[in-house]
């Protein structure tokens, strides 16, 4: 049976590096795309997330094993990512455009563009990620957190410090600002 | 705020029936309801772009890379403190010992070294303080 995070979490911080191993390569796809979502660019959300677990385990002691691991090592993230000043950067959505793979995903590295797909190839579809490319940071962040993570209000509300209400608030408000922007399309 | 609920699952019975009897009757609402489930559905429809599988090989072993580094600079800047310190120390000993120089370039020469000795402890003492009184110090900045 695999160890549970908890588990691996208080060996970490026993100092048990093999532990915190594991524990990166559980969460290694979900922070590389979290930073990805915040930074836009591949090489320098690979560097930030894998920055950002260095400093977890820097800081393992003071974590509590009891709590999810993720909302603490997220807040990390985008703590490191404030201090590195890159707090303007843009995210870059993109739609599937003929000439992708048949998976329909495109590889990272095969194409200048940013790092979203849209699933369909409609007009609407590659409107729409271009309007969330233009939105502020925050609507962005609450957008990617409720539909890239399918986390709940609660896990919103956990990961980013804030109460319900104001998730559901950000919620609307970025979805208003793109329906706004998307009106001739709905 | 009942339509985010409801498209986000996250909306209780009675809400649900409040929402769904006013959409009912309200053309307007109804209109904005439906623009906002097409919004979502679209957004939960992008994807975020493949990473070849080598990248996640190599991930952990970047971690540790960068752990090591960090450690290896932290050696590193205690060393150059170690022959600051040590240079500083000699300095000061020849500036004393040295007949040949004035008194007023010898208090000029300790006086600057005071002067850089105290705007270092007081960067220092900034940022220790910022560190008890920053409420993200838990997290990590």
């Amino acid at each position: 049976m695999e160890p549970s995070d908890g588990e691996l979490l208080a060996r970490s911080q026993a100092g048990d590096k093999e532990a915190f191993g594991v524990i990166v390569r559980r969460y290694m796809k979900r922070a590389y795309y979290a930073a990805l979502a915040i930074v836009g660019e591949h090489h320098e959300a690979m560097d930030l997330s894998q920055e950002a677990f260095v400093r977890a385990y820097k800081g393992i002691r003071k974590f509590d094993t009891s709590m999810a691991f993720f909302p603490w090592f997220y807040r990390i993230l985008k703590n490191l990512w404030i201090n590195r000043g890159r707090k303007g950067r843009h995210i870059k959505f993109t739609s599937l455009t003929a000439g992708d793979d048949e998976e329909g995903q495109i590889d990272i590295a095969s194409s200048d563009a940013g790092p979203f797909v849209a699933a369909e190839r409609s007009e609407m579809a590659k409107v729409l990620a271009q309007e969330m490319d233009a939105l502020d940071g925050e609507k962005r962040e609450i957008l990617y957190l409720r539909h890239f993570e399918n986390m709940s209000y609660r896990e919103m509300a956990e990961t980013l410090g804030i109460p319900e209400g104001t998730v559901m608030s950000r919620l609307h408000g970025a979805r208003q600002a793109l329906r706004a922007r998307m009106e001739r399309y709905l | 705020m009942l339509m985010m609920r409801k498209i986000d699952g996250e909306i209780g019975e009675d809400e649900e029936v409040k929402l769904n009897a006013h959409v009912a009757t309200c053309r307007e609402c109804a209109k904005e309801f439906d623009q906002y489930k097409r919004i979502a559905g679209a957004t939960a429809k992008l994807a975020m772009k493949r990473v070849p599988p080598e990248h996640w090989d190599l991930y952990w072993a970047g971690v540790l890379n960068k752990l090591e580094r960090s450690i290896a600079w932290i050696v590193v800047g205690v060393g150059a403190l170690a022959v600051l310190a040590s240079m500083i120390f000699r300095l000061v000993v020849i500036l004393i010992t040295t007949n040949s120089l004035m008194w007023w370039t010898k208090a000029g020469v300790l006086t600057l070294m005071v002067g850089m000795t105290w705007l270092f402890a007081s960067v220092a003492r900034e940022k220790m303080a910022m560190r008890k009184t920053d409420k993200y110090r838990g997290i990590w900045r």
